[in-house]
């Protein structure tokens, strides 16, 4: 098993992706602590401690109801929606209290976006998609759209597919070119952290590829947070990685020693596949 | 078998239903009798009044449902009532229609009573004076304020506000209708060739229509400015002013039950000369008389009836009538209304006992 | 000990075969109700409409029916009915919409659910008494903001306006209620996915809930637009009935359902009814397309149409060398522009809720006030009294109104569910579709529209009709001519049907397959399993849905007045006049006698609590049990 991981890790080096050299100064973006969390009538995370480092990417595994997609929503207060859940602990984003009363939800979300496990475009067109964020915060000006558009599209590899239907409706496009779109949309917010649920889950390798090639390229501006099943992926992409269990943070740090020397029996088991 | 007697007694009461409610309507033999009638909104007091009277003397139901003038005729005609009430006589068309239904009709007198013009004028409580031409303009839409000069001029003295006037008439055919546009006729040149008589007339593009004598007078008593014409009884009750008329020798009269047989005593010394008067016997025009105290729109209200009637329920109805336009008369005057002259009740008993039973 | 199985005496088919065909006799019933319906529509107005021009039907505003020449220029009251309705739905889809967004997207769930109740109750509130309420509430208000806005001096409240605005009222809850559902079903994805871009609440819910919605929602809206354009009593207490059109807000007018109403018990020429049932005609052909309309969104299903632009599908301008930008900033005069306006239009939306349901509370309260003061222990006792004499009830009329309802169900409620067992069970017979469909139809026919049925029919059948009753001895029997509570059941067990098949058929769609299955592994047959366990198993869910629609048809009242005309004495049989409550609230109304007013109120009161009563005890109760038919297994 380790030879699978050592390989993709010595893969990443010969590729010139971004190593972890710089990692270890990096400033801390999200910073979590003694984070509790309930649905309504039921807890769903324990005591997470866990620090997030700027214009890196951190992979969170676990099982499945483990509350990955829960701490995620955490991060943007998606969970906030939900009627009767509560958080505990703090959360600081930028060192400011993420979860302080007079904090602006609006710039939050346009500042940390997200997307989903599932593609969910708008039934608009692939244009009026990818603007949704820039005209939603006021802007009008049709030059800066269609730049965003442009540079958007490109981003999330997706140019050379829509250029010519930009106009189209966008529930006509791919499933794998949905999520692309829905990546997208939320690049065009020039957004400074990305949390992404499972954004490959429902594509076939070389879209997987591409999204993930993205990613890379993306770290360079935004901090990335992801949740995957795929261990390979998560060894490829990601510079840390966390691993959930039952609503716990049982293991995080540098993604090359949670795959190749993991301290947790449990961890290990779950990277090896024998269980989960 | 067990679900289908299931399944048949789910619709056994339906069936239950259809055979239960085969019982004959009311027999005459079957203790209460009911006599079924409707029609003119003008008599519905009087009309309620003998009914509860009459089921105590004689306990027989009579279920009168005031519907207005024309529908009693067409209901009566239609043979779904036993018989209607209408405060002007039938028709040409009228009297046709029912001839093919059931042959000739039978118009039977059962009250007077006066039409008493009423109004809901802000800050004027007093009664005010009014003649057959004003309200003619005013119901021609010539007169639209409440203080224009013509309604000045016939009431010195009173502050009359600049306020709209909205006039009142009915929705539905209506008898009341027929005798007070047969006054304004009688009153107005230009009333008659714009309007005319008629039970159910082409307004001009003013005022609201109501339905029933009741419903003029609960929309004159709840709206500002109205003015409308209703039976005496309907303005007593709404405690809404009504006016004083001046009658066709150029008398102030008021609306009251003397003045209405004043006006019937005038009326019944000459024979009509005018249809439908002329085609039904009993029957008379009792606006604009020329006497010095009748009141100018009075009315008669009278009973139709087709002259072969069922024996039980025949013989029930003609009891009814007569009872209703003798002993029945007594009640008149509580109710606003004008009993009928002796001299015509001889001549309605005379006139029933025509009536064919078999 | 186990049971002795079927297998022991073998399911009787010739059982099975006589159970299907009655409920297929059922079905077919459905059919011929309908066809008949629109065979008494189009045969009666075949007089006026074969001659259409002579009468000037569609080209005049002249309704003459009275002097010769007979005109029945009908533009008067075609006008009627279209500005009262258009005045309606511009009140009342905002309205409607603004509300529905509101308890979908904003409200806390105890808001939500205290108003969706307000809200059904509205819905549930009889046609007259919204009337009679507006007659002394709406109108006085109106006539005082006419003067104040200047209106000519001649106006009373009554009008156009009027008989609007009080649709407007009616027609809300249809609005809110199918609209919060269609909202409810927007997938929440979208919604987050829009919240996750930095839109605030009002943002999500114009550029995402609704447009996703819009679809259902202009199905509400054609729903309601159906109820709007056939609605009777309360329009024709309103409206004014004058024949003339006057393109003023402040005019009155008339409309079809109403002058139908008033006029089709007096119309003594043959042209004169044929004439007003061309207008019904005419009613019925209007509220079926926009039923058909609406029926037919629905079934489109929840997709969201997407809004595309037709012109160049690439980046337009310098498409190959926009300018380059850079990070979006957002400046803080934009955030506290949308900030404001989430706020703003949280609160329009809230309003729109309140708008909603205050007309229940300004009811309630006051017919609850005048009606209360009104009611006494002779109400329930006495028969009405002769005018001048105080005291007298209405007991007589309770109790007719309750025979009346009662055995319309009675018939309405067997055919019904033997129908939807039909449909449901026997879906593969080839009239299944016609039949579901017919239903549908059926239940959007104005109640004015199936007065005029049962009129024609029943109360004064045409000759033709007549001597054909007349010869065979049961039919004469079974349907005499007159006025008759008869006619009245009929006309509501008519009103009915659909929605008792509606209701059995969705709750049998709701028994879990897995007890049929058991059943046929028993060795039943199809009509043991319907009877024995589909039906039992259904029946808390069809039971709330009967209830529901007898509380509905007690406060009918134009079908009634066309039908059994009300009576002063105690209900004697099936074919007599019989009084109904709704029918004294509307005589008694606008009397200017205080007595009568005051029977009224009581009448109003009475009427009313009942009927809010049964609608809150039903969802009380049914909430659990209808949950729990669908858990049965
Ligand atoms: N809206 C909710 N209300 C109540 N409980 C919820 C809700 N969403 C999730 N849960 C519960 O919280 C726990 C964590 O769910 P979460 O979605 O975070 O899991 P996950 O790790 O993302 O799983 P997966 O890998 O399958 O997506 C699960 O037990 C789930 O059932
Ligand atoms: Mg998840």
């Amino acid at each position: 098993m380790s030879r699978l991981f050592s390989d993709i890790f010595s893969q990443r080096t010969v590729d010139g992706r971004s190593s972890s050299t710089n990692l270890a100064t990096a400033k801390p973006k999200f910073h979590c602590e003694k984070v509790n969390f309930w649905y309504p009538g039921k807890q769903a995370l324990w005591d997470i401690d866990l620090t997030i480092s700027e214009k890196s990417v951190l992979a969170l595994i676990g099982p499945s109801g483990c509350g990955k997609s829960t701490f995620l929503r955490l991060l943007n207060r998606m969970n906030d929606l939900i009627d009767g859940c509560r958080v505990e602990g703090q959360i600081h984003l930028d060192g400011t209290d993420l979860y302080s009363p007079t904090r602006n939800m609006v710039d939050l979300r346009r500042r940390v976006g997200m997307v989903f496990q599932k593609s969910n475009p708008f039934p608009k067109s692939v244009y009026e998609n990818v603007v949704y964020g820039p005209r939603v915060a006021g802007v009008r000006d049709r030059a800066r759209l269609d730049f965003t558009v442009e540079k958007c599209l490109k981003q999330a590899a997706l140019w050379d597919e829509v250029k010519d239907r930009l106009q189209s409706s966008a529930l006509e496009l791919s499933g794998g070119q949905q999520q692309r779109l829905c990546i997208a949309r939320s690049l065009a917010t020039d957004p400074q952290v990305l949390l992404m649920d499972e954004p490959a889950s429902a594509l076939d390798p070389k879209s997987t590829a591409k999204i993930e090639d993205l990613i890379d390229e993306l770290k360079k501006q935004y901090t990335i947070v992801i949740v995957t099943h795929n261990m390979q992926q998560a060894a490829r992409v990601s510079d840390f990685t966390a691993f959930f269990y039952e609503g716990r943070l049982v293991e995080s740090g540098l993604t090359q020693q949670i795959f190749t020397k993991p301290t947790k029996k449990q961890t290990e088991d779950y990277i090896t596949g024998r269980f989960g | 078998m067990r679900s289908l007697a299931f399944s048949l007694a789910i619709f056994a009461p339906l069936t239950a239903l259809l055979l239960t409610s085969g019982c004959k309507r009311g027999s005459v033999d079957g203790g209460v009798d009911r006599l079924s009638g409707g029609g003119a909104t003008f008599v519905d007091p009087i009309m309620q009044r003998w009914s509860s009277e009459y089921k105590t003397a004689k306990n027989v139901e009579v279920d009168y449902k005031k519907s207005g003038s024309g529908n009693g005729i067409q209901q009566m005609s239609g043979k779904v009532l036993d018989f209607g009430c209408t405060d002007a006589p039938m028709n040409k068309d009228e009297t046709e229609n029912a001839k093919t239904e059931g042959g000739e009709v039978v118009h039977v007198p059962v009250i007077m009573g006066a039409v008493a013009i009423i109004y809901n004028v802000p800050g004027v409580k007093e009664q005010l004076k009014l003649n057959g031409d004003v309200i003619a303009k005013i119901y021609l839409g010539e007169i639209t304020l409440w203080n224009d000069p013509a309604i000045a001029a016939l009431n010195p003295g009173v502050k009359l506000p600049a306020s709209g006037l909205t006039p009142v008439y009915r929705s539905e055919s209506s008898g009341t209708t027929s005798i007070f546009t047969e006054f304004l006729s009688k009153s107005s040149v230009s009333f008659k060739t714009k309007i005319g008589i008629s039970k159910n007339p082409k307004w001009p593009k003013i005022g609201t229509g109501q339905n029933g004598n009741d419903g003029i007078a609960g929309h004159v008593q709840r709206n500002e400015g109205c003015i409308g014409y209703v039976e005496l009884y309907y303005a007593k009750k709404s405690e809404m002013p009504y006016a004083i008329l001046k009658n066709r020798r150029g008398k102030d009269v008021l609306p009251d039950t003397e003045n209405v047989a004043a006006a019937a005593k005038g009326a019944m010394s000459e024979t009509p000369t005018k249809e439908p008067y002329t085609v039904h016997s009993l029957t008379y025009s009792l606006t604009d008389i020329d006497a010095d105290t009748a009141y100018p729109i009075c009315g008669m209200s009278y009973a139709v009836l087709f002259k072969n009637q069922p024996a039980g329920k025949g013989k029930a109805l003609v009891d009814f009538l007569k009872w209703a336009t003798t002993d029945g008369q007594k009640f008149a005057k509580e109710l606003e209304y004008s009993p009928l002259p002796t001299e015509l009740q001889t001549k309605i008993a005379a006139r029933l006992d025509e009536v064919k039973l078999d | 000990m186990s049971e002795p199985v079927a297998a022991q005496k073998p399911p009787s088919p010739a059982g099975d075969v006589i159970f299907r065909l009655i409920c297929q006799a059922c079905g077919m019933f459905i059919l011929l109700v309908a066809a008949a319906l629109l065979g008494i529509l189009v045969w009666q107005s075949w007089d006026v409409l074969s001659r259409i021009g002579e009468y000037k039907m569609f080209t005049s505003t002249d309704w003459n029916p009275d002097q010769r020449p007979r005109v029945f220029g009908s533009w008067v009251f075609i006008y009627g009915t279209l500005a009262t309705s258009l005045i309606a739905m511009l009140v009342a889809v905002p309205l409607g919409v603004g509300s529905a967004a509101f308890l979908s997207e904003i409200a806390p769930p105890w808001i939500r659910k205290t108003c969706s109740f307000l809200i059904e109750l509205l819905a549930a509130i009889p046609s007259v008494v919204y009337g009679f309420w507006g007659l002394f509430f709406l109108t006085p208000g109106l006539q005082k903001l006419f003067l104040l806005l200047g209106g000519p001096p001649n106006t009373s409240g009554q009008g156009i306006l009027a008989a609007g605005l009080i649709l407007a009222i009616m027609i809300v809850p249809y609005v809110t209620a199918i609209s919060f559902d269609v909202c409810r079903a927007v997938p929440s994805s979208q919604r987050q996915g829009s919240l996750a871009l930095g839109a605030t609440r009002w943002q999500m819910i114009w550029t995402v809930v609704l447009p996703y919605a819009r679809p259902g929602i202009i199905a509400a809206c054609f729903l309601a637009l159906g109820r709007a354009l056939g609605e009777t009593m309360a329009v024709t207490m309103l409206i004014g009935n004058v024949r003339y059109i006057d393109f003023s807000l402040f005019a009155s007018g008339d409309s079809i359902a109403s002058v139908i109403a008033n006029q089709l018990n007096e119309a003594g020429s043959r042209d004169h009814r044929s004439a007003l049932v061309a207008l019904g005609l005419v009613l019925f052909l209007i509220t079926a397309m926009t039923n058909l309309a609406a029926r037919f969104l629905i079934r489109q299903g929840a997709k969201p149409r997407v809004r595309v632009n037709r012109g160049p599908q690439s980046l337009t301008g310098p498409a190959n060398a926009p300018a380059e930008f850079g990070p979006l900033v957002v400046s803080e005069s934009q955030w506290k522009r949308t900030a404001r306006e989430n706020r703003v239009m949280t609160w329009v939306l809230g309003f729109c809720q309140l708008a909603t349901v205050v007309p229940l509370f300004l009811i309630l309260g006051y017919i609850g006030v005048r009606g209360a003061s009104s009611l006494d222990w002779n109400f329930f006792t006495e028969l009405p009294k002769p005018p001048g004499q105080l005291g007298g009830g209405m007991i007589h009329a309770i109790v007719g109104s309750g025979i009346i309802v009662l055995l319309a169900s009675v018939c309405a409620v067997p055919i019904g569910v033997l129908t939807a067992v039909y449909l449901h069970e026997y879906n593969t017979h080839p009239l299944t579709k016609p039949v579901r469909f017919v239903t549908e139809l059926l239940g959007g026919v104005p109640s004015i529209v199936i007065g005029i049925f049962a009129y024609a029919l029943l109360v004064k059948p045409p000759a033709f009709i007549a001597s054909l009753i007349a010869s065979v001895p049961i039919l004469s029997y079974l349907m005499p001519s007159g006025f008759t509570a008869w006619a009245g059941v009929f006309a509501l067990g008519i009103m009915m049907l659909p929605v008792v098949v509606r209701t059995a058929e969705e709750s049998m769609k709701l028994v879990p397959a897995s007890l049929r299955q058991a059943s046929y592994a028993l060795g039943a047959t199809q009509r043991q399993t319907v009877m024995r366990v589909i039906l039992p198993a259904s029946l808390p869910a069809i039971t709330t849905g009967v209830l529901l629609a007898m509380g509905r048809i007690a406060g009918e009242t134009a079908p009634l007045i066309l039908t059994t005309a009300g009576s002063n004495f105690w209900p004697r049989s099936l074919y007599d006049r019989t009084p109904f409550l709704p029918g004294y609230i509307y005589e008694y109304s606008k009397s200017a006698d205080a007595d009568q007013q005051r029977q009224a109120w009581a009448a109003a009161l009475v009427l009313l609590s009942a009927i809010l009563l049964l609608n809150i005890l039903i969802r009380v109760a049914a909430g659990r049990r209808v949950v729990a038919a669908s858990r049965a297994d």
